[in-house]
């Protein structure tokens, strides 16, 4: 196909004696040199017919009256009209305002459904409510008195030379349960001493201090 | 154009005045030497540009569009089987005294004949190429446009158009030759 193009090309513009020797054993493997010829000699006399013959008709010219009317009265119509005028008379073609029709038609109904949808997800969203975590500090001042937990040793002096044997009897079971802390000092008062000290690292303040003080119960 | 689509009457009278007799000839050809025809396609043509001037794209080549319009035209005309075939006889008007000149235009007006009878029993579309190529002079690529189909289809019409009229009118050589 290719090829016949380029024939087609060279029989247009060339004789087959300007060819050159490419063109020509181009040309010679799909033609004859006669055809090739014959071939041009058509094309180039067609045109010269053809273009003569384009003179040997007249086109009418009686048409024109009513063409030259039409446009004057076109121009005349568009003379008078303002520019607002001109917007009204503006010409759009059938198809559309047709469209657009069908356009609301079609699209109207849409927006009413996407109404009605989106009361249907509002009371979904109602009877499912989401859980929003808001996270906020709230700080809250409140005087709790701190009680801490002190051991508290008592010491019972036993009259042992009295058989009371009620006495004796919880003061070996005190001793059994608490035998780890169950010391008796050699006095009182420095046992109180050294509770005290202890507490001094508990307490924050004096008053605490003196409110834990209270649990220090010594009993004789 | 843009001056017939702002109703000037004169740019009209131009624009008829370049183009009216090729596009009639053109037509004439198309519609199987039906001069009568040709002559109502163009006035319809030529009414269509001055009614609706903004069917023209502006930036487009004038002469390109208003011979597609035509050929259009010419197609629906075909198509609606409106066109019927010239039966006339070639006809030789007036009387020469020289009579070699005599001859020559007899020539002529035969081979005249006879391509335009080999036209007709071409394909439509055949000829249509054939004449918007040889007969308008529009390019490969413009008529590949205008009738809406590939290059590669109108170089192919035109070959075998080309190789089958030359191949039916070789009678014709020595006058071609001339």
């Amino acid at each position: 196909m290719e090829d016949n193009l380029d024939i087609q090309h060279l029989i247009e513009t060339k004789n087959f004696s300007d060819l050159s020797r490419t063109e020509k054993s181009a040309v010679l493997n799909e033609i004859t040199q006669e055809e090739y010829e014959q071939r041009r000699y058509f094309i180039l006399n067609t045109k010269l017919f053809l273009d003569k013959s384009v003179n040997e008709m007249k086109p009418a010219a009686d048409y024109k009256r009513s063409v030259a009317a039409i446009m004057h009265a076109r121009k005349q119509e568009n003379k008078g009209v303002g520019f607002f005028g001109r917007l009204i008379m503006f010409k759009i073609p059938a198809y559309v305002p047709a469209a657009i029709i069908l356009l609301m038609i079609f699209i109207t109904p849409y927006f009413f459904e996407s109404k009605t949808l989106t009361k249907i997800v509002a009371v979904k969203e109602k009877a499912k409510p989401e859980t929003i975590v808001v996270t906020d500090t709230v700080t809250i001042e409140k005087n709790i008195p701190t009680y801490i937990k002190v051991p508290v040793i008592k010491y019972i002096e036993v009259d042992k030379s009295n058989d009371n044997s009620s006495d004796l009897e919880l003061v070996n079971a005190l001793a059994e349960k608490n035998a780890d802390q169950l010391m008796i000092p050699a006095n009182i008062e420095s046992a109180k001493l050294q509770l005290e000290s202890q507490l001094k690292n508990i307490g924050k303040s004096a008053n605490e201090q003196e409110e834990l003080s209270k649990f220090i119960v010594v009993s004789r | 154009m843009v001056f017939i689509q702002k109703h000037e009457y004169k740019a009209f009278d131009e624009l008829h005045a370049r183009y009216s007799k090729r596009l009639l000839h053109f037509m004439f050809k198309m519609l199987n030497n039906d001069e009568a025809k040709a002559q109502d396609l163009l006035q319809d043509l030529f009414m269509k540009i001055v009614e609706r001037p903004h069917m023209f794209d502006t930036s487009k080549k004038f002469f390109t569009w208003v011979f597609t319009v035509a050929a259009n035209m010419c197609r629906t005309a075909h198509r609606d089987n409106r066109v019927e075939i010239s039966t006339d006889e070639p006809e030789v008007s007036g009387i020469r005294n020289n009579v070699e000149e005599l001859i020559a235009h007899f020539d002529a007006k035969v081979f005249d004949q006879h391509l335009g009878r080999a036209l007709e029993n071409l394909q439509y579309e055949q000829k249509e190429t054939f004449l918007l190529r040889f007969q308008e002079g529009f390019s490969i690529q413009e008529i590949s446009e205008m009738m809406n189909c590939s290059l590669g289809t109108v170089k192919s019409r035109i070959y075998y158009t080309t190789r089958k009229l030359a191949s039916d009118l070789q009678e014709f050589k020595p006058l071609l030759k001339k």
